[in-house]
């Protein structure tokens, strides 16, 4: 508000003798924009600008941090922000890289031309000169290991591979116990499902009960239809 | 001597690659059990598990896919659950593109995992003919790669 309009203010309420103010300085600092009289904005706006320059309110968020009680130098449980960079503790050396290979840094560096199948020509797309290093001496190592167990295991294939190949009768054995009883009641074996792999699925992935059922119905559902399939083609 | 890949072996190999239980039944015990054959004939099951997986699966395969098949070939079969452990056939699967050990798998059970996934394979893939001859000439010279 001018001092002008004081005036004025004054006349209107049978006060004429109110002397006028003097017109306040504008602030020679202050950003352009539109004319305010109100303390609480030019405060406001203050305030604002004082944050934006201050790295304390740059981003409090990311300033944040939980105290515990079991934290020696900070005493009760709380939320502490640190006022400013300066309260940041020194951040702690990263414990030195072994050179040593990892299956992780393996699997960056390997580059993709490793497999075979991707450089393979046309004629022959099991090129298989190109394995995996590492895979290819494991497989050098272990071949000489334990072959007692492998020819026992040789030996004996022949009635596994009955089994993958739909040649060996049901035996109608689809449960066993424990958690398998448990997704059995919400499966029907008499459809074909089976429900041990269901459950050693879930206990070895972690995945839902539900997304595994789906998994396994649709899965059973193919199987037999492709069995369904092969019986009609003979 | 070293120790090599012979055509005996290869038609062990071939037998069981093809799902045919009967010769692959007869020609293993024709082979005996001689250590210097059961580490060839490893080779070739190895070499052949290496390659199939490749061909079937690659680098960028999601882990889901590799479940969905770990999952649908123990299916197949009311025994097959109790015969293969799926996290043992997921790592295996897997190990071919990260280079992971796997060590830690029992014989028996890698074994019965190469051997079984790989029939699967070359079932499910339609490998035959000159696709099944090629995956055969690669096998072997990768098992002898590997033996020497």
């Amino acid at each position: 508000m001018r001092g002008g309009d004081n005036a004025r203010v004054g006349e209107l309420r049978g006060r004429p003798d109110v002397p006028p103010e003097e017109p306040a300085p504008a602030a020679p600092d202050r950003a352009p924009g539109p004319p305010s009289n109100s303390n609480n904005d030019a405060r406001a706006i203050r305030d604002a600008f004082r944050r934006a320059e201050d790295p304390a309110f740059a981003n409090p968020r990311v300033e944040t941090r939980y105290v515990t009680d079991r934290d020696p130098d900070t005493g009760p449980a709380g939320i502490h922000p640190y006022r400013t960079s300066k309260d940041r503790p020194e951040p702690e050396p990263e414990p030195e890289r072994s050179d040593a290979p990892t299956a992780r840094t393996l699997e960056v560096e390997t580059p993709r031309a490793d497999n075979p199948f991707e450089r393979a020509s046309v004629d022959n797309p099991f090129a298989g000169d190109a394995v995996d290093k590492n895979k290819f001496n494991d497989g050098r190592k272990r071949i000489w290991e334990h072959v007692e167990d492998a020819s026992d295991a040789v030996h004996g294939m022949g009635d596994e591979l009955d089994k993958l190949l739909g040649r060996q009768q049901p035996t109608g054995q689809y449960m066993r116990a424990g958690p398998r009883e448990s997704i059995n009641t919400h499966l029907s074996p008499s459809q074909g499902i089976d429900g041990g792999t269901l459950a050693a699925a879930m206990l070895a992935t972690g995945l839902a009960v539900g997304e595994l059922s789906r998994l396994a119905y649709r899965k059973t559902s193919e199987l037999r239809e492709r069995r369904n399939a092969g019986a009609g083609n003979r | 001597m070293p120790v090599q890949v012979t055509d005996d072996i290869e038609a062990a190999a071939r037998a069981y690659l093809r799902g045919d239980t009967a010769e692959y039944n007869q020609r293993i015990a024709e082979l005996g059990r001689a250590r210097e054959t059961t580490v060839a004939f490893r080779a070739m099951v190895y070499a052949a598990f290496l390659l199939t997986v490749q061909y079937k699966f690659s680098k960028d395969t999601p882990r889901e896919e590799i479940i969905d098949f770990v999952a649908e070939i123990r299916s197949r079969s009311d025994d097959l659950p109790d015969t293969i452990d799926p996290t043992a056939a997921e790592r295996q699967i897997t190990s071919v593109f990260t280079g992971e050990n796997t060590d830690d798998v029992d014989t028996r059970m890698e074994l019965t995992i190469q051997m079984l996934f790989a029939t699967a394979i070359v079932d499910d893939q339609g490998i035959e003919g000159q696709l099944f001859e090629q995956l055969m000439t690669s096998t072997r010279k990768l098992a002898d790669d590997l033996l020497s």
